[in-house]
């Protein structure tokens, strides 16, 4: 029975099958399905085994559940031969009312078949709804005392609202860590990636630049070696690099004497120093490789170069607040210290937590909230069943109460039997949450962040328990409390008719109206997304995306060390991938739409005033090849666009996009005009517009298009050309395109990864998964809220009509019409339904302001929303009242009145 | 005890401990009647049966030493008592009695 790694038994259904189990063959029954799991792994493999093994706990289940059953009413059946105390009392009392609760369900299997399917689906999805908001939500994240943490962004009042997050400049990040009293200490960071190469083939990694005192702001220790030290931040100290476990577990296979060896990133050389411990990791980004971040004098030149990530770690007892009113003042000084570049500018101070869930959290809340209100439904539902179940025992439950039985015996006994059915809706939905959540998270946006951490875990299961049985109380006391009390009498007389008289009708009404009202909102808040979606699609994105491929190559500075190396590069790849069948364009740029976001450069324009101090604008700079906007599907809409004469030598150019055109030269022609980039502390060389394109929706179609400028690649700089995008249009499918282009870049450079190969439409459907997310999720949960109000609606009509057979026998034989008697059905039916509809309209109208957030291009009140579902509720509801009002028309009164 | 039938799983589980001899545990059991039967037989039906036959006073059983192998544990190793033996021949017999002069159309794969 040893372990190996990675095929160990699941450990969700191991945990199942030992709680259930009885406890004296508990050992041997896992020592059992271990000794047989190691079989099946070394004959079948893990997945088969796992299965297996799933499939032996899923039918140990019921088997154990019995066996314990008998064994806790065993000493109820045998002879007592000494005294029990008072608890025993109780719990035999309890086994019995639960050993009769199992007879009631075995009596009437298919209404138990309903209750626990209506149950099971409503826990099993609240729980696997529950267990992402858990895993990404309230699990705290790995790091200890993670609370403390914060990110520290610039804000930008000029050309972003205040909150947003701006990269930070090192002048101020040193200046921030100098005057603060609030942090214990505060590191810079940067996420991307590099090349590997030396060790097989070429991949590409996951790589944080970080300052010295970052892993220590982590309490991240290394598993053996070291950390960095502070003199390797700085420019000329040698290269050295910290393996995350994982990667050190994966590339070197765990080996202890990786110490001291060298790996190659980007061509250069570095050596290891350390591994960090299990399960280090930052803004789950997957980092696999840690190297200093390095910063030299000219870094600190201006305030002007953004281009850090910070961390902080507030000391203990610090608030959030006093280190947002802190970093304000600070800000403050250097403002004054620095108006030309500080002016406007100020500190957002973001919790790690908000980082890296903030942006999900109000739709997993909402979906959250959805799948509550199914489970409400349901669980109404189910109590309506019991009810009227209750009013058909009447007469059986008045008979128990002549004999002695109590009220409170009668309540428990109702009770039991609601809960037997809810734990048992319960088990089976926690077993279809376990499956649920897979399904959940393989169709979640990819921007999910921790999806790692999603799992059915202790709390989880609580909770998943605590609805049970809450759904179970609420559905037994209902009815129990209805229960024969005054009218005694009346329930034993024989043929005394259970008319909805009074208090029960009247709730079970009140309970329709409720769940109406409930699917109504939900339908309002699906058709508010949905709506969303469709304008979200709508949106004309700037740009062409279908047969377009994408894939990205980034060239080391070893070998790649200027401009023009990189252009010989990349035009022989263009020159060769053109040349492919099917390709009808290809092109390069450095920042793809609704990918990448642009870096950003201040600049001044000519002929216009100097900017008023501290009002120096950025602007977004794309490089880009010839051919792009072709390629893309970006208009052009006046001048000229790139041709291969734009080269290294020839005068600098640009293309501006209309948003550029409308903010800096409204009534006039830009053609001709010249543009001067700040791209480093000496400035750039004049650059002309030659052209204006159509604007794209760059960051997300939701967005507005920021001004933007492009330029060709061979006039760019070395930092910013050295990964572009591979953009090739076909008339083929474009992803068997990338065999050939990874065979190219293969031939041109063997050394060089090509890697991300996605066409645009993934990339534009990517851009909106989230919102496909929760239309698709509330959308589904929606429908489920209505179809049980709906059954809810059928319920409450068909058991009026059932109930009053009898009356309306004697109406129609009294000469009333067809149509007063479906009149009265519908009467029945409709009434709490427009009271439900009334209800939910108006509570949508006043919580759908929550939804906020998540909508784009519909008003949270939009009118069509509203004036479409409402009306659709009702005919539905209609429906559900035609089969009763059918029925109620064809009463053969000659058959009803002599049942009389 | 002889004059009480057992059940078709119950009779299974005697008869693969008869086969099993000294080392009928649980996984051995299970195994036996699953290769016989070519039915699948889960742990947890298999340790209610047993339990149930224990209180029967039909089988009976002994705890090994753990196993000799590394995170190797504690076996249960069933066996027969007297009466255990004689409800099985009792039922066999009788099973044999009722098939006498029977001929049945063979069973159709899976057994049950």
């Amino acid at each position: 029975m040893s372990r190996r790694c990675g095929s160990r038994v699941p450990r969700f259904w191991r945990w199942l099958i030992s709680l259930l189990m009885n406890p004296t063959d508990r050992d041997y029954a896992l020592a059992d399905l271990e000794e047989d799991y190691e079989r099946q792994l070394t004959r079948a493999g893990p997945g088969a085994a796992r299965r297996w093994y799933r499939g032996q706990v899923v039918r140990s289940l019921w088997p154990c559940v019995r066996s314990r059953l008998s064994h806790i009413t065993a000493p109820g059946l045998v002879g007592r031969t000494k005294p029990i105390g008072r608890h025993r009392v109780i719990a035999f009392d309890f086994v019995r009312d639960f050993r009769l609760a199992l007879r009631g369900i075995r009596s009437r299997p298919g209404f138990a078949a309903i209750v626990v399917l209506t149950l099971t689906l409503g826990i099993g999805a609240t729980t696997a709804v529950f267990s992402v908001v858990n895993g990404v939500l309230l699990n705290p994240l790995h790091h200890p005392d993670a609370d403390q943490l914060v990110i520290l962004w610039e804000t930008d009042q000029h050309t972003n609202p205040p909150g947003t997050r701006n990269n930070v400049s090192p002048a101020n990040f040193a200046d921030w860590r100098e005057l603060n009293r609030v942090f214990e200490d505060i590191a810079a960071y940067s996420i991307g990636q590099a090349t590997l190469t030396g060790l097989g083939n070429p991949e590409m990694v996951t790589r944080g630049w970080i300052t010295s005192g970052f892993l220590w702001l982590l309490r991240a220790r290394p598993a053996f070696g070291r950390g960095f030290l502070p003199g390797e931040g700085s420019n000329g100290a040698d290269n050295v690099v910290v393996l995350s476990y994982d990667f050190w577990n994966r590339r070197y296979a765990s080996d202890p004497d990786v110490i001291g060896s060298t790996l190659t990133l980007n061509g250069d050389s570095y050596t290891i120093v350390g591994v960090l411990e299990r399960g280090v990791d930052f803004l789950a980004r997957g980092i696999q490789i840690w190297t200093p971040y390095r910063m030299g004098p000219s870094d600190f030149a201006n305030r002007g170069t953004r281009s850090l990530n910070v961390l902080a770690r507030m000391k203990p007892g610090v608030t959030l607040q006093q280190t947002r009113t802190e970093m304000a003042a600070i800000a403050d000084r250097i403002r004054l210290e620095d108006p030309e570049w500080m002016t406007g500018r100020g500190v957002n101070v973001v919790p790690l937590r908000d980082e890296l869930v903030g942006r999900v959290e109000p739709a997993l809340l909402v979906l959250f909230g959805a799948v509550l209100v199914v489970l409400l439904i349901a669980t109404v539902n189910v109590a309506n069943l019991f009810l009227v179940r209750a009013t058909e025992r009447r007469r059986d439950l008045a008979v128990q109460q002549a004999l002695g039985a109590g009220r409170g015996r009668l309540i428990r006994r109702s009770l039991a039997e609601c809960l037997t059915l809810s734990v048992g809706g319960g088990t089976i939905g926690l077993l279809l949450a376990a499956v649920g959540t897979d399904a959940l998270l393989a169709f979640a946006p990819s921007n999910l962040p921790r999806i790692d951490a999603v799992a059915i875990d202790a709390r989880v299961l609580v909770f998943g328990l605590v609805v049970s049985l809450v759904t179970g109380c609420a559905c037994g006391v209902l009815p129990a409390l209805q229960n024969p009390g005054g009218q005694l009498n009346d329930a034993l007389k024989e043929g005394a008719r259970t008319a909805t008289k009074g208090g029960r009708g009247q709730l079970r009404r009140g309970l329709v109206v409720a769940q109406v009202a409930l699917s109504m909102i939900l339908l309002i808040v699906a058709g508010l997304l949905t709506r969303t979606f469709w304008q979200l699609n709508a949106i004309n994105p700037g740009f062409s995306p279908e047969r377009v491929l994408t894939v990205k190559v980034r060239l080391p500075a070893r070998e790649y060390p200027d401009v023009a190396s990189m252009t010989t590069f990349y035009d022989e790849l263009l020159r060769a991938v053109r040349a492919l069948p099917q390709v009808n364009s290809a092109a390069l740029t450095r920042f793809l739409p609704l990918s990448d976001g642009p870096w950003t450069y201040t600049f001044e324009v000519e002929g216009q005033p100097t900017p008023v101090l501290g009002q120096k604008q950025s602007r977004a700079y794309h490089p880009v090849s010839t051919d792009y906007f072709r390629t893309a599907g970006i208009t052009l809409l006046q001048g000229r666009d790139f041709t291969t004469a734009d080269n290294a030598d020839a005068v600098p150019v640009l293309v501006i996009n209309g948003a550029m055109k409308r903010v800096y030269w409204p009534n006039q022609d830009p053609i001709g005009q010249r543009i001067r980039f700040d791209f480093d502390a000496s400035g750039g060389p004049w650059r002309e517009i030659v052209g204006v394109v159509a604007d794209v929706h760059h960051d997300a179609l939701h967005w507005d298009p920021r001004p933007t400028v492009y330029g060709p690649e061979s006039q760019a700089f070395a930092a910013i050309a050295n990964r572009l995008r591979l953009l090739v249009r076909t008339s083929g499918e474009p992803l068997q395109l990338a065999q050939s282009v990874r065979r190219i870049v293969q031939r041109i450079d063997p050394d060089l990864p090509v890697f991300d190969i996605r066409t645009m439409d993934q990339i534009v459907a990517g851009s909106v998964s989230q919102q496909r997310f929760s239309m698709l999720l509330i959308g589904g949960f929606a429908a489920a809220a209505a179809l049980l109000a709906l059954l809810g609606v059928y319920g409450v009509v068909s058991y009026a009509v059932r109930d009053r057979t009898q009356e309306l026998g004697l109406r129609v034989a009294l000469g009333a019409g067809t149509g007063r008697t479906v009149r009265f059905v519908l009467r029945e039916g409709l009434t709490p339904t427009l009271a439900g509809i009334a209800v939910g309209v108006t509570g949508a109208l006043l919580t759908s302001r929550l939804l906020d957030s998540l909508l784009f291009g519909v008003s949270s009140t939009d009118p069509l929303t509203y004036a479409m579902l409402a009306p659709a509720l009702a005919v539905a509801a209609g429906v559900a009242c035609s089969v009763p009002a059918y029925k109620a028309a064809t009463v053969d009164p000659i058959a009803v009145l002599r049942l009389e | 005890m002889a004059g009480k039938f057992l059940a078709e799983f119950e009779l299974y589980v005697m008869l693969a401990i008869a086969h099993l001899a000294e080392q009928a545990y649980g996984a051995a059991i299970r195994r036996a009647i699953e290769e016989r039967t070519g039915r699948p037989v889960s742990v947890g039906a298999l340790y209610a049966t047993l339990s149930r036959l224990g209180d029967k006073g039909l089988v009976n059983f002994t705890v090994s030493e753990p196993q000799p192998i590394r995170g190797g544990r504690a076996r249960k190793y069933y066996r027969l008592t007297r009466g255990g033996q004689a409800a099985l021949s009792h039922s066999t017999e009788m099973l044999a009695r009722m098939m006498d002069g029977l001929r049945l159309a063979p069973a159709s794969g899976d057994g049950s």
